[in-house]
């Protein structure tokens, strides 16, 4: 009797030790530490590129976008073969808020090139003219410079170009004239000679912003 | 009848109560710290850097040498919780033109021409049950060097803090500490200046940031 009396005692310790074993190796599972779901341009073994983040559909209309007006293309009544507007066309809020945006947004993506006076010598403005295609950065701030320029498929030159305009160059960048698209985009034979910057400046708001700034700063270009 | 134990056990009872246990005790804290606290453990410092494809991006040429802005790249990071990593396309801006024959350069290319994404590896990798919105700490004056460090002088990218919770925690509690004015954000050199809590009180108020009580809310970043 005494015996199984502690027999008994000793088996409930130990179902009690495995319990509490059980709870301390359960709660090293690592499911919620990654979980079935992608975070941000993860990588992904379920489609074929192994790139979670898909490609848009032809013809998707990003939310910003879905009013096609003067705003969101640059151009009369949304239409793509349509004149050119003027930044006032396009019911943007002018004043001193937008230009003050338009020259911190021209700071990050456009001074590297085009350089932060607006001159055409950005710090990669030198290495890009080394390159195979030996491009040249245009000045922005100076209309003098680029009085004259052409601007390939249209009328006017550069220095005249339409507010519209420079919102095309902006969102679609410059294509190269002589892009080949039987051949692989390699550096001699680049699709642009200036990038598109609509996803890197996916507000339009910022694209006129900028445009904004460049307008004020032909006005009254700082000191060379 | 003999002694069983000899005068030496004195001795060697006592050092075992008084030198073994916390010497047990010390080693137990030890492993515990390493495997929960330490920087080693959670890959922090040059000695991890994170070395990327074809030999690695160097922030230090392009943020610290060319003054390029965090966000020509990571152009997302004011507008959603991922800051972005650029697409080839962003790279090929420059690249196609910029050392268009350089070998170090080959993956980019390639990428771009057989449009395949480029696989970098990620220096911080955030448990899925942890919510963390870049958008909100940059309006909220959080720059990127409070998390990041001086990213603009690190050749190869490694982690400058270990992201544990309580680090979290220790700026939901009181964000006075680290809060700088909005011109400063994407400073990767920025100190806080001598009057920082001061500084930090009155931009706490500017910004409209909860107190602490909501910040602290378990929901704020296990959602």
């Amino acid at each position: 009797m005494q015996l199984k009396v502690t027999s008994l005692r000793r088996t409930s310790i130990r179902v009690i030790l495995l319990g509490i074993l059980a709870l301390v190796f359960s709660a090293c599972h690592l499911d919620m530490y990654d979980q079935p779901n992608y975070k941000p341009l993860q990588a992904s073994d379920f489609f074929a590129d192994g790139a979670s983040a898909r490609r848009l559909v032809d013809g998707t209309v990003s939310r910003n976008g879905l009013k096609i007006d003067e705003r969101t293309t640059g151009r009369v009544g949304g239409d793509p073969a349509g004149e050119y507007v003027s930044i006032e066309q396009t019911g943007v809020e002018l004043g001193e808020a937008l230009v003050a945006r338009g020259q911190a947004r021209y700071k990050i993506y456009c001074a590297s090139c085009h350089g932060e006076k607006g001159n055409g010598k950005g710090i990669a403005a030198g290495p890009i003219g080394k390159g195979p295609l030996g491009l040249v950065v245009p000045s922005l701030f100076y209309v003098d410079e680029i009085k004259g320029k052409p601007v390939r498929g249209e009328s006017f030159d550069l220095a005249s170009a339409p507010d519209g305009y420079w919102f095309k160059v902006i969102s679609q960048g410059v294509a190269n004239p002589n892009y080949d698209p039987n051949k692989p985009p390699t550096p001699d034979n680049p699709r642009y000679t200036m990038g598109p910057y609509n996803h890197r400046i996916q507000d339009v708001n910022d694209r006129w912003a900028i445009i904004a700034y460049i307008r004020e700063m032909q006005k009254n270009p700082p000191e060379k | 009848m003999a002694q069983v134990f000899n005068r030496r056990a004195n001795t060697i009872a006592r050092l075992s109560i008084f030198v073994g246990v916390p010497v047990v005790l010390l080693i137990l804290i030890s492993v515990w710290w390493y495997y929960t606290r330490s920087d080693w453990v959670r890959d922090v410092g040059p000695a991890h850097a994170v070395v990327q494809p074809g030999g690695g991006f160097s922030h230090q040429l392009h943020v610290g040498g060319l003054k390029m802005d965090c966000r020509y790249c990571h152009n997302s990071v004011e507008v959603s919780s991922s800051a972005n990593i650029p697409s080839t396309e962003t790279c090929m801006g420059c690249h196609s033109q910029v050392l268009h024959e350089s070998p170090k350069l080959e993956f980019v290319r390639n990428s771009y021409v057989n449009e395949e994404p480029i696989q970098w590896n990620k220096v911080h990798d955030l448990p899925k049950f942890v919510y963390f919105n870049h958008s909100i700490h940059v309006a909220k004056g959080v720059g990127c060097s409070s998390c990041h460090g001086n990213i603009a002088s690190m050749p190869v990218v490694y982690k400058t803090q270990a992201l544990y919770m309580s680090w979290c925690l220790d700026c939901h509690r009181a964000p006075e500490q680290f809060l700088r004015p909005q011109s400063e954000i994407f400073n990767t050199t920025w100190t806080p200046p001598a009057d920082q809590i001061e500084q930090g009180l009155k931009l706490k108020e500017e910004y409209g940031i909860r107190d602490s009580l909501q910040l602290t809310n378990c929901s704020i970043c296990h959602r």
